[in-house]
Order: C-alpha cells, then sequence, then structure tokens
C-alpha cells in the first residue's frame, strides 16, 4: 500500500551502490596512481600576505609603507626528520640547532605547519641557499611584505607597532580570520584598525616534492590575488610632530595637541618612545630591554599615564562653584596658609596672593581661594561637575587601550576609609587637583578644549579618513560631537578669562606660554608626587576667540607646571603661528 | 502488557551506533592526536564527553512511550523554531549558526531536525481520508517552510536542504494521489530547465502534451501546468539572490567555473587522501595527507577522508555496511509498522541520516558539491552527535515496541 516503502529500499540501494562504486574506483582501480600523487606530489596552499595599507599624515606626507623583505620558513617535521642536514642548515642561517629545537618546542604545535624561523635575510643568503636547496630539508623562503617607516617623526605610539599573532589573540573574535604566523597589529592605530590596513590574503597553489619543497605552480587551481589594505590618513601633522618629539627629547611625559573645532589631533607625543624601524625584526635582546626599562617606553602615556592633574583641575572647581551660585568678583583672602580643623594647609605661594576673586585665583593659580571653595562646595557638588566634564571616562579617541583615570566619590572615600571616617580636608585637597584623583593627558584636553569651544566637546581621534578600496576616493571620518559641562556661555566667559589672565597678565603662572601676537589661554598644574619630584602639567587653547589648537602638557617629575610645562606649550604655539596654523 | 510486546531489540541498534562513532573517535584520535596537549583538550576528548551525552539521550528515548512522541511533537518544535530566531543575536565569523551556550556552542538547526521530524510525523499520521488532503500537504509544507527559510538566513544551504528532502520523503511515504506527485516533481525540473530558455519551452509544450493524455481533473492539469511555468521563470531570479559561496559552490561542481576559495582545493585534497588509501588503508597514525593537515576540516566534513586513507577500502566498505543495515533494517520496519506515527517517525529518522550520510561521503570523494552537512555519528561536533544519538534511539525505541497484529 505504502508507495515511500519499498521506494525508499531502493532509493538506499542504489544510492551506497554508488558510494560503494565510487570509492573501489578511487581505492582500488586508481588507488596506486593516488598514492604515487600522495607520495611525490602535494599540492599546498600557500597564502600570499597582502600588503599592508599605507598610512599618510593629514598633508598626504607618508608615514608608513610597505617593502619586501625574505624570510626563512621552517616545516618542523621535515627538520626533525633529518637530523643529518640540520648542520648544514645551522650554517647557512648561523643560529643554533639548540635555539631551532627551542623555537619549534615554544611556537609550534602542529609539526607541518611551518613557522618564520629569521627574517630579514640578505640576499647572499638567498643565493647560497638556491644554490643547493636541497640540503636543507623543510627550509624555504618567501618574500613578504612589512612595514617602513619613511618619516622622520617617530610617532612610535599614535602608529603602533606590528608582530606575529600570539597564540591568545588567535582565539579572540577580531583575530577569527588570521592565521597563526600572521603579521598584526599590536598596538595604535596599526591595531585599532587592523582589520581594514590588512585587507584580504590570496592564495597560490603549488606542487611540493618529498622534501616539502616547490617544484612547481599547480595548473589545475586558480590563484586568488591578495587584495592590499585600506590606505589611512591620520590627523596628524608630521612637522608639528616632529617639532613636539624634539621637545621631549630626555624627559618623561606626554604633549597633545588637538583641533578643539574638530577633534583633529594635530601632534601626539609619549616619550619616552621607542623605534618602530627596529621593531619590526626585534632580537629578544631589544624586547626586554623595552619591557625592563624603568621609564616604560612602551606605556602610551597620552592615554595611559594616570597621574594627579594638580592645580590644571582648578578649573573643574571654579565651574563647579559658578554652578552653585558664586560670583567671580567675590573676594578670598589668601595668607599664604588655610586652616582645617588643627591643620594647615598652605598656599604654594607662602607669602600669600592677598584678597583674590576667582579670575585672579585662576591666574596666579591661589589654593587658599580654591580650599576654601572646595570645602564649601562638597564632595558631592564637586564630583558631579568634574563628572560633567566626563572625568572618570574613557575619551573614546580612536587609539587601543586607553585608561579611563578615577574621580573619587563620596562612595569611593566611605569604601576607602568607611563612612564618615574620613576628614574633610579631602575635599580641600582634591578641589586643588591632589590627592586620589587621577587623569589621562587626553581627558584634560578633552576638557579644555570643550572649554575652548564654550560647551561644544568632540571625540578626540587621530583618523582623519580611509582610501576606499579603488584608491580614487578618500572617505572622511566625521567628528562626533557633544555638549558637556552644561554651563552658561557667560560663566565659561569667566573661566577662559582667568586662564588668559594666567599667560597674559604679570604675576600669571602660565606667562611662559605667551605669544605676543597671538590671544593664548592657559592654565599651569604641578602635582606633587610623593615619590619624587612633582609632575608639570599644563592645558590651554588659542586665540581666546575661535580656537584653532588645543594643547595638553605633562612632565613627569619635571618640577613646576609654569616653569617646566607652560614653555613647551609656548613653543608649539610659536611653531604653529609661524606656520599659519592660527590664519584662516 | 497493554497490546504492545517488548523485544530487547535495541541492543543491536546501540552498538552499530557504538561502532560508528568508534571509528569517528579512531579518526578524530588520529588527526588530533600530540604530545604538547593533553588528550582531554584535543577534539577527541571532546568527541569522548559528547558520546557520553549521546548515550543519555539514546537511553532516554528509547524508554518513551509512542503517545509521549506525539505530546512533545509541537513543544520541540516551537523550541526549536525560537532557538533559530534566537540565534541570529549571535555571529561567529560572519554567520549566524551557533547560540554559545556555558562554553559550548549549540547548533540550532540540529535541534529542528527533531522537532520538525516530530511535527511532520504527527501531522501526517493524523489523516484519516484514503488520499492525503491538500490542507494537510499545505500544513506540512507550512511547518517545514518557517525553519527552512530561517535556516537559509544563517546561511546554511546545506542543513535546510536537508528539511525539504525530509518533507518530500514523508509526503511520499504518506499515501499520495500521483497528481500530487507531478505537482511537486515537475515544476523542480522547470526550475533546472528554467536557466536555458530552448529547454524551458520545450519542457512546457512536452509537459503540455503529456498532461492532455493523461487521466487527471484539468483543475490538477493546469494547476501543474502553471506551476513549473512559474518555477521556470523563478529560477534566475532566485539564483541571482543565492549567496556568492553558494553559487560558486554549484558552478564548481558543474564545472562551470574554476574554483577562487578553495572548495576544489578541498575536494581535491580529500580525493587524494581516500584513493590513496588504496585496498588496506595507510594504518592508523600513517595516513600522509591526514597527518599533513592538508584538509583545513578534516574533524568535522571531511573525516570520511581520514578513515578512507588510513583504513582504505577495508575501513570505508565496512563503515558502509553497518549504516546500510540501519538505514535498510530501519525502512523495512517502518513499512510493517501499523502505528502511522510510528511509521512516520522510523522513516524520517532513516531519511535525515541517511540522506546526510550520503552526501557527505559523496562530497568527499567529488560526486557532491561541497555543501558542509556532517557525517552522522562521525563528524566532531556535539550538537550533530546528539541529534544522530537522538535519532537513533527513536529508531531503538520504535523497532523495540512494535504493536502486535
Amino acid at each position: 500500500m505504502k508507495l515511500g516503502g519499498q521506494w525508499m529500499a531502493g532509493a538506499l540501494v542504489v544510492a551506497f551502490s554508488v558510494l560503494v562504486f565510487r570509492l573501489f574506483q578511487l581505492q582500488i582501480y586508481q588507488g596506486d596512481q593516488y598514492k604515487q600523487r600522495a607520495e611525490h606530489n602535494h599540492i599546498r596552499q600557500i597564502a600570499i600576505i597582502p600588503p599592508r595599507g599605507v598610512i599618510y599624515d593629514r598633508n598626504k606626507t607618508v608615514l608608513a609603507e610597505n617593502r619586501p623583505r625574505y624570510s626563512f620558513f621552517l616545516v618542523p617535521f621535515e627538520y626533525n626528520n633529518h637530523p643529518e642536514d640540520a648542520g648544514k642548515i645551522e650554517s647557512l642561517l648561523a643560529i643554533s640547532n639548540t635555539e631551532i629545537k627551542n623555537r619549534i618546542s615554544e611556537r609550534s604545535l602542529n609539526p607541518f605547519r611551518p613557522f618564520r624561523l629569521i627574517s630579514d635575510v640578505d640576499f647572499s643568503m638567498i643565493a647560497e641557499y638556491e644554490e643547493s636547496r636541497n640540503d636543507y630539508p623543510g627550509l624555504f623562503y618567501q618574500i613578504e611584505p612589512v612595514r617602513s617607516y619613511p618619516s622622520e617623526a617617530n610617532m612610535s605610539h599614535v602608529l603602533g607597532y606590528l608582530g606575529e599573532i600570539s597564540s591568545s589573540e588567535a582565539k579572540q573574535k577580531p583575530f577569527s580570520r588570521f592565521e597563526w604566523g600572521d603579521i598584526i597589529g599590536k598596538s595604535g592605530i596599526e591595531k585599532e584598525y587592523n582589520r581594514q590596513l590588512w585587507g584580504k590574503r590570496g592564495y597560490r597553489y603549488v606542487e611540493v616534492d618529498v622534501r616539502g619543497h616547490e617544484v612547481g605552480n599547480f595548473s589545475g587551481l586558480r590563484d586568488v590575488d591578495p587584495i592590499p589594505g585600506q590606505n589611512l590618513m591620520l590627523t596628524l601633522d608630521a612637522q608639528l610632530q616632529l617639532l613636539a618629539e624634539s621637545l621631549f627629547q630626555g624627559r618623561r611625559g606626554a604633549l597633545v595637541v588637538m583641533d578643539p573645532a574638530q577633534g583633529d589631533i594635530l601632534a601626539y607625543v609619549s616619550s619616552p618612545d621607542f623605534s618602530l624601524d627596529a621593531l619590526v625584526n626585534p632580537s629578544t635582546n631589544m624586547w626586554a630591554q623595552l619591557l625592563s626599562n624603568s621609564s616604560l617606553p612602551l606605556l602610551n602615556r597620552g592615554i595611559q599615564a594616570q597621574l594627579p592633574p594638580g592645580s590644571t583641575f582648578k578649573l573643574v572647581t571654579a565651574m563647579a562653584g559658578l554652578k552653585q551660585g558664586v560670583n567671580w568678583q567675590d573676594e578670598v583672602n589668601c595668607p599664604g596658609y588655610y586652616r582645617i580643623g588643627r591643620r594647615l594647609f598652605h598656599c604654594w605661594d607662602h607669602e600669600g596672593h592677598g584678597d583674590v576673586n576667582m579670575k585672579q585665583a585662576i591666574a596666579r593659580s591661589c589654593n587658599v581661594y580654591f580650599y576654601q571653595m572646595g570645602m564649601s562646595l562638597g564632595i558631592d557638588r564637586w564630583s558631579d561637575e568634574a563628572k560633567q566634564w566626563q572625568f572618570g571616562e574613557k575619551t573614546n579617541i580612536d587609539l587601543p587601550d586607553e585608561k579611563s583615570g578615577l574621580l573619587p566619590s563620596r562612595k569611593y572615600m566611605d569604601d576607602k576609609f568607611g563612612s564618615g571616617k574620613w576628614s574633610p580636608a579631602i575635599q580641600a585637597n582634591i578641589a586643588v587637583g591632589q590627592g586620589d584623583l587621577l587623569v589621562t593627558p587626553v581627558q584634560m584636553l578633552r576638557m579644555v578644549s570643550a572649554i575652548a569651544m564654550r560647551g561644544t566637546a568632540v571625540v578626540p581621534h587621530v583618523i582623519r579618513g580611509f582610501e576606499n578600496r579603488e584608491r580614487s576616493i578618500w572617505e572622511r571620518i566625521s567628528p562626533q560631537f557633544q555638549l558637556i559641562g552644561d554651563l552658561p556661555k557667560e560663566k565659561l566667559e569667566v573661566i577662559i578669562d582667568g586662564m588668559y589672565a594666567a599667560v597674559n597678565q604679570a604675576g600669571g603662572t602660565a606667562t611662559a606660554s605667551g605669544l605676543p601676537n597671538v590671544a593664548v589661554c592657559g592654565k599651569t598644574g604641578t602635582a606633587q608626587n610623593p615619590n619624587g619630584d612633582p609632575h608639570a602639567w599644563y592645558v590651554g587653547f588659542a586665540p581666546k576667540e575661535e580656537p584653532r589648537l588645543s594643547i595638553v602638557v605633562l612632565v613627569e617629575n619635571g618640577g613646576s607646571g609654569g616653569a617646566v610645562a607652560a614653555p613647551l606649550a609656548g613653543q608649539v604655539f610659536r611653531f604653529a603661528y609661524s606656520h599659519g596654523m592660527f590664519s584662516k | 502488557m497493554n497490546g504492545y510486546e517488548r523485544h530487547p531489540s535495541w541492543l543491536p541498534w546501540f552498538f552499530y551506533a557504538f561502532f560508528l562513532t568508534g571509528l569517528g573517535l579512531l579518526c578524530l584520535f588520529s588527526v588530533s592526536h600530540s604530545k604538547d596537549l593533553p588528550l582531554i583538550e584535543t577534539v577527541f576528548g571532546k568527541q569522548v564527553i559528547w558520546l557520553c551525552f549521546g548515550m543519555v539521550f539514546f537511553f532516554l528515548i528509547q524508554r518513551m512511550s509512542i503517545s509521549h512522541f506525539a505530546a512533545i511533537s509541537y513543544p520541540v518544535y516551537a523550541l526549536s523554531l525560537v532557538l533559530l530566531l534566537v540565534v541570529f543575536a549571535f555571529s561567529h565569523q560572519g554567520v549566524h549558526r551557533w547560540i554559545p551556550f556555558g562554553g559550548v556552542r549549540l547548533q540550532p538547526s540540529e535541534v529542528a531536525k527533531v522537532g520538525v521530524l516530530l511535527v511532520l510525523s504527527h501531522c501526517l499520521a493524523g489523516n484519516k481520508t484514503q488520499y492525503l488532503s491538500f490542507k494537510r500537504l499545505f500544513g506540512t509544507f507550512l511547518l517545514v517552510l518557517c525553519p527552512v527559510i530561517l535556516i537559509l538566513k544563517e546561511p546554511d544551504l546545506g542543513t535546510s536542504i536537508v528539511f525539504v528532502v525530509l518533507w518530500l520523503a514523508l509526503i511520499l511515504w504518506a499515501h499520495i494521489h500521483f497528481a500530487v506527485i507531478l505537482m511537486l516533481f515537475v515544476p523542480v525540473l522547470a526550475f533546472v530547465a528554467g536557466f536555458h530558455s530552448v529547454a524551458f519551452v520545450a519542457l512546457l509544450v512536452g509537459l503540455a502534451v503529456t498532461l492532455w493524455f493523461l487521466r487527471l481533473p484539468w483543475l490538477a492539469k493546469m494547476v501543474i501546468w502553471v506551476l513549473s511555468l512559474g518555477s521556470g521563470l523563478m529560477a534566475p531570479q532566485v539564483w541571482s539572490h543565492l549567496a556568492m559561496y553558494q553559487k560558486q559552490r554549484v558552478l564548481i561542481f558543474l564545472g562551470l567555473q574554476s574554483d577562487p576559495r578553495g572548495a576544489a582545493y578541498q575536494v581535491i585534497q580529500s580525493k587524494l587522501a581516500i584513493g590513496s588509501g588504496g585496498f588496506w588503508g595507510k594504518g592508523l597514525l600513517h595516513g600522509s595527507q591526514t597527518q599533513l593537515r592538508f584538509l583545513p576540516e578534516q574533524h568535522t566534513d571531511f573525516i570520511f577522508s581520514v578513515l578512507g586513507e588510513e583504513l582504505g577500502f577495508v575501513g570505508v566498505v565496512l563503515l558502509l555496511i553497518v549504516f546500510f543495515l540501519i538505514f535498510i533494517r530501519g525502512t523495512l520496519i517502518a513499512i510493517k509498522l501499523k502505528d502511522p506515527l510510528a511509521s512516520f517517525l522510523l522513516a524520517g529518522c532513516v531519511v535525515i541520516l541517511s540522506f546526510q550520510t550520503f552526501v557527505n561521503i559523496a562530497m568527499t570523494i567529488g560526486i557532491a558539491p561541497v555543501t558542509g552537512l556532517p557525517l552522522p555519528f562521525l563528524s566532531y561536533g556535539g550538537s550533530s552527535m546528539c541529534m544522530s544519538w537522538i535519532l537513533m534511539g527513536t529508531i531503538a525505541n520504535l523497532t523495540s515496541q512494535r504493536k502486535m497484529n
């Protein structure tokens, strides 16, 4: 009765007969032929690594491009199977057998997977290899594109270095398309935009002989060309960058310059830095030095240094006061100290500033004024205001591994000392940017830029745009704007007037950053540091109306902000002025 | 005993399944053993854990009564639809095929195989008329269509074909009118012909003439002809909606295009591995192709090529015999079963397992396109392993609690 029953049994018989017949054909009828092909000729799929996208500065100066290099790869299986030839490889590459064995055991799980044994070899070595390559079982070379950096400026922390993908990275999602041994971005924009810069891998098919050496192209399969990575334009200005880097010779710290209206980072220094050229083919020794160096050259200070901001943070305290209705003209007498309970808090100027209003207090950086303001505000209103200016949060700059700093709140203090058990004097201390408060230079830059733009913040970024795949159009990345601070414009003008006075008035702390022809506004900071000399800070912008540049300078253990950081900012402004960056 | 007679006949089914899984484990061991990894961390070790889960499912299901199958059919179906929707929240390398679930990945389309099998059988078994009614036919069509669309969206063409084949086989298993068979299969022919205008016109004319002489209701003749026309006209549109990789696989298989993405590379290497295995094979752990890791998917879709290389013709024929025994015994018992639900369920289990087995093996020896269907019991993967054992448990259950004549 059922049609399906017999039909299905019949179909099964036919299907399985087909399989058995085909297997008989493959394994028995053509078995010997296949066996021969398997033994004497392997087809191998060889990946062709695409050249990485070229990185330009905002004026299309090349910052990072590609050059070819020769690298030797080794198949561990072949190497281990021919111990009699190991000595020849040793003398060709000048690598000891023990080191090769170490490399094999530390890096390769699969003995058939070739790994990069030595890079950037001399052509003479290739020639020697070609003369008698059968002496070197499992060894072959490939030409691969690697980075070269024609620009004079280092920019190591913005560009970032490259390296072979690690086994832990290979398991992470963003690297799912990458294979063991691929060179990927490890820091900076090389990491942040790795996918776009990488492009797409190509393949060619080759036949290899028993010893794993290429016999020729396999004609049965068509090769696939790689797709080069996308070219990328930075917002940085290579000339300004070069100047900024030279200013930091021999200093530790960070200097970041931005267009506050657009969020374009124009110069970004984190010092000390490192040579990207040297890291293209680093020795183990070099890595050990970089990692053990006590001044932490690998730390990207602009986004990763978390330090107390010192007096630069008085700007935030002042804005909190204005928001609470403090009149800027109200004066406070500074006798050079401030008493809380039985403790005396000193002004940096032990002589005292006399009667100061808010603008003067900013200009001369009077501690007593802000101690008093911090105490009358209390920690809640102060930390609310700092939160409005997005402290304790990442700026979302397009560089990887940004830190978010630390903004203490009442809850933080309660957790640390126990509820009600902490001294109210802490409120005076953090009001002048000391104590537990930690900020990154880029966070300070975001704040001062938003003040400069009268409340409009922009997400800082180092990428201007990508060239499309056809290499015909540059696609700009549009900046993201946001209103922050929530302070009326006329109150912001008080702050800006104070910063202007700090630079342009006798007795101001930031006069060293001034320029005769440009209305510079700035604020210095000297962050006390229990472990050594204080950190010197400077934040500022210019010109006062329609600002073109904003800047943050941090010199770790540099000393006074006015004496050390402000002059560096002044040099940047002077360079910018002479290169027409303030003209329209 | 309630009109049921208990045979201890689950035992042979268990051994078949265990034998197949064992062969699979041998192959997995061969591809994954390594000095540097503890055995439990290799795919071999993980598959052993999945085997344990599979056996638990087998015994749970083997003990269910037939009324339970009816009771759980719609809940399981609903659950699989929900899972197929949830899977779109998760993306892995650009496709939505797995739901990460406490360290493992669940493949909802495997759950859906069981769910669709249950509802189709339940629905078809409820038919009381002589021929399968149109309403019911259409109902089953809709039941299959929902998961198929979702799975096509994942995208996973190979798995969605399993559902279509299951549906076709089960409605054939039901008593359907000759006209309906024509209605289903002629449009498929027309679809293929639709790519060539002359062939298409010839088919339509030939069909019209044939229908003229057949003793069928006029309405049926009209429907058959119009469906064929429509399907042929749609063919180029459907083609243009296929994903690039799907088009390429079909074209490469048909020999119309050389291979830019490496699918043919896989098949060449797979054929080389199997062919070079010869009669006796190269011995476990001694397959040069396998050990050279020429095949990227050798522990999942191409596990058969490992078997073919290392255990040779002897090994693969042994494997085919066991598979064949399972399927033919299942089919013959399904024909005899009086309970319609049991009969449909059993036939359905056989269809799913045998279709996947055939397509997977055919792919590795270059007579079917690369579809990515796993080989039941052998391919590495928790969802596939559990599904295979669940279907086997169902087979064992239905064959051991036959209704007495």
